[in-house]
Parts: C-alpha cells; structure tokens; sequence
C-alpha cells in the first residue's frame, strides 16, 4: 500500500488474496498438502492474526516445529503481503508421511 | 465563531448570518396568531355583551367573578393553563436567547458570501484523513460541528496507522477551506483494524 499523496491511487489487497497467500505459506512450511491447509485471518490489536489449521510433516519434535513453523508463516506472511503480522496460532490436526510403499 | 470575523460588507454580513442561523419567524408568527385569537376573542365577547346577545364561551363579566371568587374546579383549570402557559413561555425565551445555529459556516471569499455545510467539512476532513492514512474510503470517518472535527479512523490489520501523520494532513487540508476549521482536529484509531 502506498497511500501518500505523492502517487494517486492505492493498492488494496483482498481478504481472499491474503487467506490464500497465506494458506500457501503455511502449507509450504507444515510440509502439508495445501487442499488440508485451512487458514482464517483476523485482526489482533492492529495487527493480522493467523489461525492455521491443519496437518504437519512428521518429525521427531513436532511441537518444537510447530512453534518454529509459527515464527517463520509468519514472517514469509509479513514478508509477502506487506502487513504486520501479530500472531500465528496453529492447530495440528495430523501428520503427514511420505509415502512408504514401494513405487513399482 | 461569529460571522462578522470573515469580514465583507454589510450585505454579505446579513446574508451569512441568516445563512448559519435559523430564523426566529416561526415561533413569533404563531405567538402572534395565539395573541391575535385571544384578543378577537375578548372583543367578541365584550361586543356580544354590549348588544345584549348569548356570549360564545363565557361573558366577561361571569369569567371575572369566577377568576375573584374561585372555587375548587377553577383552581384545578387554572393551574392547567397556567403550568401550560409556563412551558410555552420557556420554549418562547429558549427560542429567543438560543443562538439557533445551522450546520454551515461562513468561508472568506473575496466576492459574495460563502456559506459551506459542515458536512462538506467533515467529508473533506475525511478524504484526507483516508488518503495519508492508507484505508479505504468506508474507513475514515469523520464529523464536524462548528470549528470542531473529530475524525475516526479504522486501520487495515497489519497496517499501522499513525495518529499524528492523520492530524497533520486533516489540520492542513481544512486549513486550505479556511483557517478555523484546522485548529481543532482530534483524531481517533480505532485499536481493531479491519482486513482489506
């Protein structure tokens, strides 16, 4: 968003736009597939808050991940759409294996 | 703010006075038609009695023995009308001491009187509020009264808004209508933002 006098206009960026771009985010770094990302945004004192739900990649540590996946969703988020982001709150729902059976 | 500080000549001065402030000739005209009745009426009564016909609601004389002599039911009617009497002379001097100010201002213009809504003045207060804060025009508000405004802005989420930035362009914009209106500007973010 630019909104100072010195260029006409402004850019405004859709709730949807943000919901998807971040919904991409979070399933790139849970390891996830994006279809069982589900995100919501709302507004956390000024600032954008992040409700991820969804499936991780398997680990050893998932809470430490989890924790670490917050942190970075939302910095790439911040980073993205230009919006200070306030909190990420995430709700694991699965984990995610890569496939074991043999590719024949 | 009183009208004569835009300055002009006395024409222009009369013209921006009857513009901002409501005119009091309603309230006389019905006080003076009440007193036109009232006053017809007495005579009717005392001309009614003069040729020695049946009076139309009481003849004077009758009225003013009940009013030296009175008994419990004209007490009774007498404080109604009186406490009547007293709030319709309440609403009388309101109306005649209140300044009855208009929503419009007077601006200098060096030709003619200029007269502008406030509504104008908030909705200009508005635009420039929305321009330097970022929001999207349903997200700056702003009213106006007299030389006051007060604009209200909701940010975007994750766009934080700075109140002094706000108030520094809304002061500067209502400056350029006339100085007045920018010198008493408060500004207001609302703690939730709102997405897009």
């Amino acid at each position: 968003m630019t909104g100072g006098p010195v260029v006409p206009g402004r850019v405004e960026i859709s709730a949807r736009a943000l919901t998807s771009c971040a919904r991409a985010v979070a399933a790139e770094h849970l390891g996830a597939p994006v279809k069982h990302v589900r995100v919501a945004l709302g507004d956390h004192r000024g600032s954008l808050a992040l409700d991820i739900t969804g499936p991780i990649a398997a680990a050893d540590d998932l809470v430490g991940r989890a924790t670490t996946t917050a942190v970075e969703v939302r910095d790439r988020v911040s980073e993205l759409t230009g919006r200070r982001v306030g909190s990420a709150h995430i709700e694991l729902t699965g984990i995610v294996r890569e496939r074991t059976n043999r590719v024949r | 703010m009183s009208s004569n500080t835009v300055g002009g000549n006395a024409v222009e001065r009369r013209i921006r006075r009857r513009s901002v402030h409501r005119s009091r000739s309603t309230a006389v005209s019905v006080a003076l038609v009440v007193l036109v009745l009232v006053a017809a009426w007495i005579g009717t009564e005392s001309v009614l009695r003069a040729v020695g016909a049946a009076p139309l609601v009481a003849d004077p004389q009758t009225a003013v023995d009940a009013a030296l002599r009175p008994d419990a039911a004209f007490v009774t009617i007498a404080e109604v009308i009186a406490v009547v009497l007293v709030v319709l002379g309440v609403v009388l001097v309101v109306l005649a001491l209140k300044p009855g100010r208009q929503h419009r201002s007077p601006v200098p213009h060096d030709r003619g009187a200029v007269v502008i809504d406030t509504r104008i003045i908030a909705a200009t207060a508005a635009n420039a509020a929305g321009t330097v804060a970022g929001v999207p025009d349903g997200n700056a508000t702003a009213t106006s009264r007299g030389n006051r405004t007060q604009v209200r802005v909701v940010p975007v989420s994750g766009m934080p808004v700075d109140e002094g930035a706000v108030r520094a362009a809304v002061e500067e914009r209502l400056g350029q209508l006339d100085e007045r209106f920018g010198r008493r500007v408060t500004v207001r973010i609302a703690e939730q933002g709102t997405l897009s």
